[in-house]
């Protein structure tokens, strides 16, 4: 199989003692890994070493069997990713922050660009400045961007934080069709086990900065009745708690 | 080469997107209006005794390179740099197929394509005022374009200077106070404190006034030369490993 991400021995440590330890993991084309874990676990902080956001202690991070520092542009070409809020230019309208990101792409063009926030329906609002939009509004032009270059790896923290029940319909229903469509890979991190359970093939639990399991959601869900009881069954059997 | 271009334009439009930046252009071709202004009312009041004949272009460069455009691109690196760190609006470009490097040379370009865009429209206002006073103007224009020219090369030291100050300081009201500060301790020591003063690169912002003459200072000018691009060299140096070390 063609593995789009390869993560070995993960480290980052912050200064306060947190962070991540010592993570492995690959995800091959065409998956859809949800990262699932309480808030802190470490899952922004896996993405963000995978985008080169922050600088990892100690590991080895492969995109497309490259090594994801030294080739950073040539990988990052086939990447979007949506971390934490999304970074958007408050004082531009929608279609200027999806221009400035597109002047970085061979191919991208207005009618992409118009194609995108037909997608995420900010086309009424194109020319209405970021910075007045709400949280489920900027969540979408965050998701708008970062479809917008068609990238073979979505990296999604949080996508459908902010969002109504029809929006986290609308980006469940965006994102199964862009696996089954384009064999699009999906690395998505979630708090909402739930959310995961209905949308990724493959779940990563992260407890304390440490990934503690790594399963298909079809064996996940075989001897546990919701990804949620999955979740809190390998939590308690990380702290070596006795399962009622 | 292409990727760096063409995020120079994006980075150079976010800031043009600003008011700010027209409306102190728009005050600053006034301040050149009101000089012209003087000029006549003390022509008019002296009846024809006192008529003042200048080169507009050249008189008001020093006022230009050295408080307005300075200030322009203190606020414009702020602005590219220790804002976007604050408002998180810089990890729109970091997680885009660029290299960190790139990213922090297209916004030093875009804040320096700032400073060329005053100088530009102010030029042109003088010359235009120029040609309207009926002062001499076709004899002027080309060593005031020269000295228009010249000016600029230590104002990308500028630049270099403010970005370096935002490395440094992640509150965008700080960077830019330090920036004006430290300038006016600079500047303060060009003048007050001899020779160390000549010795920092801000000394030079006013070159043209080196190359005017019948006889180069050859030896100074080598000299100058040295000290703005060295110092151009560190600040860019220096910049591009604090930049690099950022976590986001």
């Amino acid at each position: 199989m063609n593995s789009v991400i390869e993560i070995k021995d993960l480290t980052k440590l912050y200064k306060n003692g947190r962070g991540i330890k010592n993570v492995s993991f690959s995800v091959n084309k065409g998956d859809i890994v949800g990262l699932l874990g309480p808030n802190g676990s470490g899952k922004t902080t896996v993405m963000k070493a995978i985008l080169g956001l922050n600088r990892p202690s100690a590991g080895i991070i492969r995109l497309f069997g490259k090594d994801a520092d030294e080739h950073f542009e040539e990988v990052m070409r086939k990447v979007g990713a949506l971390v934490e809020a999304p970074a958007l230019y408050k004082d531009l309208s929608a279609e200027a922050n999806l221009k400035i990101a597109a002047r970085l792409y061979d191919g991208v063009d207005n009618e992409r660009i118009i194609n995108v926030l037909e997608l995420v329906h900010l086309s009424q609002y194109k020319n209405d400045k970021a910075g007045k939009f709400s949280l489920g509004m900027k969540q979408r032009l965050g998701l708008a961007l970062a479809l917008l270059a068609k990238p073979q790896l979505l990296i999604l923290d949080e996508p459908v934080n902010g969002l109504d029940i029809e929006g986290v319909v609308e980006i469940r229903e965006i994102i199964l069709k862009l696996s089954s469509l384009y064999g699009t890979t999906f690395l998505i991190s979630s708090h909402l086990a739930s959310e995961i359970e209905k949308t990724c093939s493959k779940v990563a639990v992260m407890h304390e900065g440490e990934l503690i399991s790594f399963d298909t959601t079809e064996d996940a869900l075989r001897l546990n009745p919701s990804m949620e009881e999955y979740f809190l069954s390998v939590v308690r059997n990380k702290r070596g708690e006795l399962l009622l | 080469m292409t990727t760096t271009v063409n995020n120079i334009k994006s980075e150079f439009f976010k800031l043009i997107s600003k008011k700010k930046y027209i409306v102190l252009l728009v005050l600053s071709a006034a301040v050149c209006f009101l000089r012209f202004g003087g000029s006549v009312l003390v022509e008019r009041v002296s009846g024809g005794v006192i008529n003042i004949k200048s080169n507009m272009m050249l008189e008001l460069l020093p006022l230009l390179a050295e408080i307005i455009v300075p200030l322009v691109l203190f606020m414009s690196v702020t602005d590219l740099f220790a804002s976007e760190i604050q408002d998180d609006s810089l990890k729109a470009i970091l997680i885009r197929p660029i290299s960190r490097f790139k990213v922090m040379t297209s916004k030093i370009f875009a804040a320096f394509l700032m400073g060329i865009l005053y100088f530009g429209v102010i030029f042109i206002v003088c010359a235009f005022i120029q040609i309207l006073s009926g002062n001499s103007f076709l004899p002027v224009l080309l060593p005031s374009a020269l000295a228009y020219l010249i000016d600029l090369i230590p104002l990308f030291g500028i630049v270099l200077m403010g970005t370096l100050i935002n490395m440094l300081v992640s509150s965008p009201t700080l960077a830019m106070l330090l920036s004006i500060g430290i300038y006016a301790l600079m500047k303060y020591a060009n003048i007050f404190i001899a020779p160390f003063g000549q010795t920092l690169f801000t000394a030079y912002l006013g070159w043209h006034k080196l190359w005017i003459g019948t006889i180069l200072p050859i030896h100074a000018l080598i000299s100058n030369i040295l000290v703005v691009f060295a110092t151009i060299l560190i600040f860019y140096a220096l910049s591009y490993i604090l930049f690099d070390r950022k976590e986001f």
